[in-house]
Formats: structure tokens, sequence, C-alpha cells
């Protein structure tokens, strides 16, 4: 699909009416397609079929990114299974598998997806990971799990499919947090997850249904009427992340960036543009938490994606992870000179 | 032809047709491909399976291929539930066999695929499910 494609096809088109219904009739005393809301209802079919056209495959929508997460483990792997979790993406995956999910025989190792992933049942790789922007050789990653019997998730959180399409590269499994770029305006919780093969998104289907992992109606609608802007929102706000990235860079008192468009060899040869996330660290807890406290214009929150900035320091929830002075920032769609006079007098210096 | 997968085209083929080759079409009743074959034959279709595993499906007989199909049967629609990259081999074999359409199943997406269909004259339809766009006619 060429970008002009793309582009034509997100915003042509009315976004269709959001069809509440929990039940829909039967016809000739047998269910149709919709009966009941939580096994499928229409404004989730077609945000589903949007999504599976974005990223070549087919998709399911969940109530949230862990949510798609849960089911990808509980469906696919039986107890005893090894996950190969990628160090420095979001903490949320590793801490959902570490902890609730090990209770039910999941095992889960964290490797550097810049190298060869370790032996396990299940890879699961994040291009520029949340929050250390890590990029792994998605070609390399995906031959190397795939001769070695795994299956290949990709969390495209970051990038979505406007920048880079994990299927086409081998992928599996592509995973989204729907709640960030996708739908793009802090307003929408969902996740999705869009399958290489049909067998697998029918199985998912099933899971989802029993469990009631399930995205509501008005979630879908949001995620279908933000998605209209998707290809516009990815390039400004890709454009104004490196600009950034590379005033943060040049800055005397931030002491590291990390961002893939400031010269990852590697990143370079799977997308043309790097998203809306970067990170960069000043000297300590101390001084991240002053930077919060002193911006302005760029919330002070978490999350990440949506049209509106947002930075916060991320050892108030991955202490262990990240050094206490890494700021985790999300460039949304204001002015670049606006967001630099905000960050550049937050920082000081 | 137009483009693919307008309200009119789909419309068209799910109005103007009656007999659905289905390719990949499993004999698991749990599967998708078997219960929209099944719904499809429900709503008054004709259904002809095409699986090379199979001999008989749905109470019809199953071919191999769609080349396999009688030629005294005439397809009107192709519908495929294949991988996306098997897509455009089923494609090319529904413009020979003389098909009036080609159905792609939810997440069967080929846009080159697609065009060559239209280009032969063909209406299209990709990345949708009869069972949902069927009563939709209705509404």
């Amino acid at each position: 699909m060429t970008d002009r494609k793309r582009e034509t096809l997100l915003a042509r088109g009315q976004v269709p009416p959001v069809d509440r219904a929990t039940i829909h009739a039967y016809e000739d005393a047998t269910p149709g397609p919709f009966f009941y809301q939580r096994d499928a209802h229409p404004v989730g079919y077609e945000a589903e079929r949007l999504l599976g056209h974005l990223d070549g495959g087919h998709a399911l929508l969940f109530s949230s990114g862990a949510g798609a997460t849960t089911a990808l483990i509980l469906a696919l792997l039986e107890p005893g299974a090894t996950v190969a979790v990628a160090d420095g993406g979001y903490f949320g995956t590793f801490a959902l598998m570490e902890t609730e999910l090990a209770r039910w025989g999941v095992n889960v190792v964290a490797f550097d997806q810049t190298g060869e992933p370790p032996n396990a049942e299940l890879v699961w790789l994040e291009p520029c990971a949340n929050p250390m922007l890590t990029f792994p050789d998605l070609d390399a990653a995906v031959a190397e799990a795939h001769a070695a019997g795994a299956i290949v998730v990709v969390d495209n959180t970051v990038l979505s499919p406007v920048l880079l399409r994990p299927l086409e590269h081998g992928a599996d499994f592509v995973l989204h947090s729907a709640t960030k770029i996708l739908a793009g305006h802090h307003d929408a919780l969902l996740g999705a997850v869009i399958c290489a093969r049909a067998e697998d998104r029918e199985r998912l289907a099933e899971f989802r249904t029993l469990s009631g992992i399930v995205a509501a109606p008005d979630a879908a609608w949001l995620l279908l009427r933000g998605i209209k802007t998707l290809a516009l929102r990815v390039e400004r706000q890709s454009a104004t992340a490196l600009e950034l990235a590379r005033r943060l860079a040049e800055h005397s008192t931030v002491r590291q960036v990390r961002y893939p468009g400031l010269g990852d060899p590697v990143a370079a040869r799977y997308v043309s543009a790097f998203g809306p996330l970067l990170s960069f660290d000043v000297a300590d807890g101390e001084e991240a938490a002053r930077v919060e406290n002193a911006l302005e214009l760029i919330e002070n929150a978490t999350s990440l994606g949506g049209v509106g900035s947002t930075l916060e320091a991320r050892a108030r929830w991955e202490p262990t992870r990240v050094p206490p002075g890494l700021l985790r920032l999300s460039v949304g769609l204001e002015d670049v000179e606006d967001l630099w006079a905000d960050l550049a007098r937050a920082v000081g210096g | 032809m137009g483009e693919h997968s307008s309200p009119q085209t789909i419309r068209r083929v799910l109005t103007e047709t009656h007999a659905w080759a289905v390719v990949g079409c499993s004999p698991d009743p749990r599967r998708d491909s078997h219960r929209i074959a099944r719904l499809l034959q429900a709503r008054g279709f004709r259904v002809i399976p095409v699986n090379p595993h199979v001999e008989n499906l749905l109470g019809e007989p199953c071919y191999p291929a769609l080349g396999d199909i009688p030629a005294l049967e005439q397809v009107d629609v192709v519908d495929i539930f294949r991988r996306a990259d098997r897509a455009g081999a089923h494609v090319e074999e529904a413009i020979a066999i003389g098909a009036r359409a080609v159905w792609m199943q939810l997440g069967v997406i080929d846009e080159a695929a697609a065009q060559r269909a239209l280009d032969a004259g063909l209406l299209v339809v990709m990345n949708r499910c009869p069972a949902i766009e069927l009563p939709r006619l209705a509404a």
C-alpha cells in the first residue's frame, strides 16, 4: 500500500453510527454475525476491518493494550512456556507476565532486543521501546526466533502501521495499545492484535468472547474517528519529536537523549520517521521532579501518542528499570517552538 | 468497473449472484469459513466448497481447486478464505474460470490482485465478510 493510498483510505467515508445494543435479534431462530456484544458488535467490526487493512492482517479489538497482551499469552501458550520480552520496553508487559501470568505457569525473561532473542516459545519485540527507545533488527530477530520455533509478537504501539508494518517482516502478531497514537486523543482506552493468520484470529476471538476482554462500541467509534487523521498526526508528531530530540541533545543540562531518529542505523533501515516518543535524562530524581513541576504547556501525565504532549519521570512506575532522572516525552501536535520554549525553560541550565 | 468494495459493488455481488465457490472452506464447523459458507446456504445461495483435503462438505461435492469445478457449474462468485499471500493465485483462477465477482474475506488483503480482477471486469470486494454485509442490505 503506498502512502497516498493509505491516507486516502483513512480519510474517506463516514464513521458508522454508534450501535450500543448488547443484543441483536436472531433471524430464522439463528444467531447472525452480531447477536451479543461480548462476541462482536458492528462498530468493532468496522474498526477491526480498518486495523486489519492498515497492518495487513486479521485484527481483533480488546478493552486495552494490557487486555490484548493477556489474551495473547493465555490463548496461545501453555503453562511452562517461556516468553522473552524486550528489555527497556513497556514495563506493564513485563510486570503482567512476571506477576499475574507467572501464577498460571508463564516464565518470562528479559533480553536485549538489539541482539539475538533467547530460546522461548514466544518472542516479544518493541521497536522504539518505551521508554528506552531501542530498536530491534526486525528481519534478523524474526528469522532467529522462527528458526528456534518461537512465535513473534511485535508491540507496535509507538510507531503505528503508518511507519512500520511488522507482519511484512514476518512477525506472527502485531499488538497495539490503541489508546495511544491510533486513537490519538487521550480519550479512548483500547487494545488491538493483528494476526498474520486467520486461524489465530479465530482462536483469539474465541478466547475474547469467553474471557470478556472486549472493547466497548463508544471507544471503538472514537478510534475510527481518531484514525482518520492518523497519517497526518504521525508525520507531524514525528517531525516535531525529531527536532526536539536534536535540541535536547545539545542542551547543557541534559545528560542523554534517546530517540532512534538521532542516528540509530538499524531503525533507519526499517522506518522513514521515528514516532512521537523520546526519553532524556536530567541529573537525578529531584531534578526530574523539578522539571515536571516547571512545565506549563506540556502536560505532566502518563501515556503517549496523543495530540497533546505529555511528559513524566518514569522512575515513579519502574524505579528498578530506568535511571532516576529519566523523563519520557510524548510529542503532540503543538507548535514546535512553543514546545521547545516550555521544555528549555523547565529544563533550565 | 470502478473501485472495489464500494456499497454499490457489495450490493450487486450479494443480490445478483447465486453460486459461490468458497475457497479454503473448512470441514470444522467452528471455523469462520465453514460457518459463513453454511450461512450463505441458509440464505439461499448455492455453495461450491473448494478444499483439496475434503471430498464432500455441507452436502455438496468439494473440489480440490477452482479449475476442477465442472464447467457446467457456472460460478458467480469466488469467495477466498486463504492467506493474503495466497489470495492472488485464486484471483487469477477466478478470472480464468469466468467468475463475475471475487470476494476476499476479512483480513485477506491484496490490492494488486484486486486491481487485476477489476481490470478483468470482475466485481471485487475485499476485507469484508458477507455474513455481516448481507443483513445490512435489509437496513
